[in-house]
């Protein structure tokens, strides 16, 4: 939504946007980090 | 679970395919707003609204969480801007606002797939959502000297699109399934499909948003290496402090999986 916010800054605009294709894979990685860490650590719950 | 592979796939063919087709950028921005709200309510449908009472009273969990989310990450963004971006204004600015806004949609779908508390996902996301709609303007004076509105008709159209009317259309699917059958041949049928249809929903999301993007991406390759390194720290720090935020409150593993996605899954 903040994109909206800066028009004319087309700078800010890529830098609101660049991290969401960064995020992307960083999240399936943090999906894989969590099924490690019940295995791991949460298994007798 | 979703093998990461079928997750990387759309993201090629997305760039491919929004490179060769740049005025069709809108288009794929509609697709990832209409499959969104598509991923919401199939999320919702496998949600048990005695489940979501509960989630509400869990005060233990909302204040770890809303402290990681407006306090603890919006420091981090500032501190790591201020040590790796401060050559760059515009993407100083940039960082901070996309880094200190919690994602109120799709981390749900990553809380599903990391086995995490779906019920106290939906429970927090309307939460999520009016503070950072409260909080907006502040950082924006704050980090970039820009003076916003509140803006409170964004607050309820998000609202209404991605909270509110997925989920009454959940609601009324489950009651409905319910009544022509019976509820254990709905929870059945809801298990059977739902996956299928949120991994579905979700690679269509993915190859939307990186062919509604591709020009950008392509086209900024000096602001992408620019934000590699700060980004990339952010993301590893919020993951460590999510683990020790959930074992100090001591939280159950759904928690803990729901506490890392809300904090990890920016706007």
């Amino acid at each position: 939504m903040a994109v909206g916010l800066f028009p004319g800054e087309p700078l800010i605009q890529v830098a609101l946007i660049i991290p969401v294709v960064l995020e992307l894979p960083i999240l399936i990685l943090v999906v894989k980090g969590l099924h490690r860490i019940k295995s791991r650590f949460y298994s007798a719950v | 679970m979703v093998r990461p592979l079928l997750l990387i796939i759309p993201i090629i063919i997305g760039m491919l395919v929004g490179y060769e087709l740049p005025e069709h950028t809108e288009l794929f921005e509609s697709l990832v707003y209409l499959f969104l709200i598509l991923l919401m309510y199939s999320l919702m449908l496998g949600v048990d609204p005695g489940q979501l009472r509960g989630s509400f009273a869990n005060v233990r969990f909302f204040k770890v969480a809303l402290l990681m989310n407006f306090v603890f990450v919006p420091l981090l963004a500032y501190l790591l801007a201020s040590v790796f971006l401060v050559q760059h204004p515009a993407i100083f600015v940039g960082f901070i606002l996309y880094m200190v806004v919690p994602c109120t949609d799709w981390f749900l779908m990553f809380t599903n797939m990391a086995k995490g508390d779906v019920p106290m996902g939906v429970a927090l996301m309307p939460v999520n959502l009016l503070i950072q709609i409260i909080l907006l303007p502040v950082y924006l004076y704050l980090f970039a000297g820009h003076i916003a509105p509140f803006a409170l008709g964004e607050l309820l159209e998000t609202m209404a699109v991605f909270i509110l009317l997925p989920f009454i259309l959940a609601m009324i699917t489950r009651k409905a399934m319910a009544e022509f059958r019976s509820s254990d041949w709905r929870d059945d049928a809801l298990d059977a499909s739902l996956p299928n249809l949120q991994t579905g929903t979700l690679i269509i999301i993915i190859f939307s948003m990186f062919a509604g993007q591709a020009d950008v991406i392509v086209g900024n390759v000096v602001p992408l290496t620019v934000l590699l390194v700060p980004v990339l720290l952010f993301f590893a720090v919020v993951f460590i402090a999510s683990q020790l935020a959930s074992l100090r409150a001591r939280l159950p593993y759904g928690e803990c999986a729901l506490l890392t996605c809300t904090v990890t899954a920016r706007n």
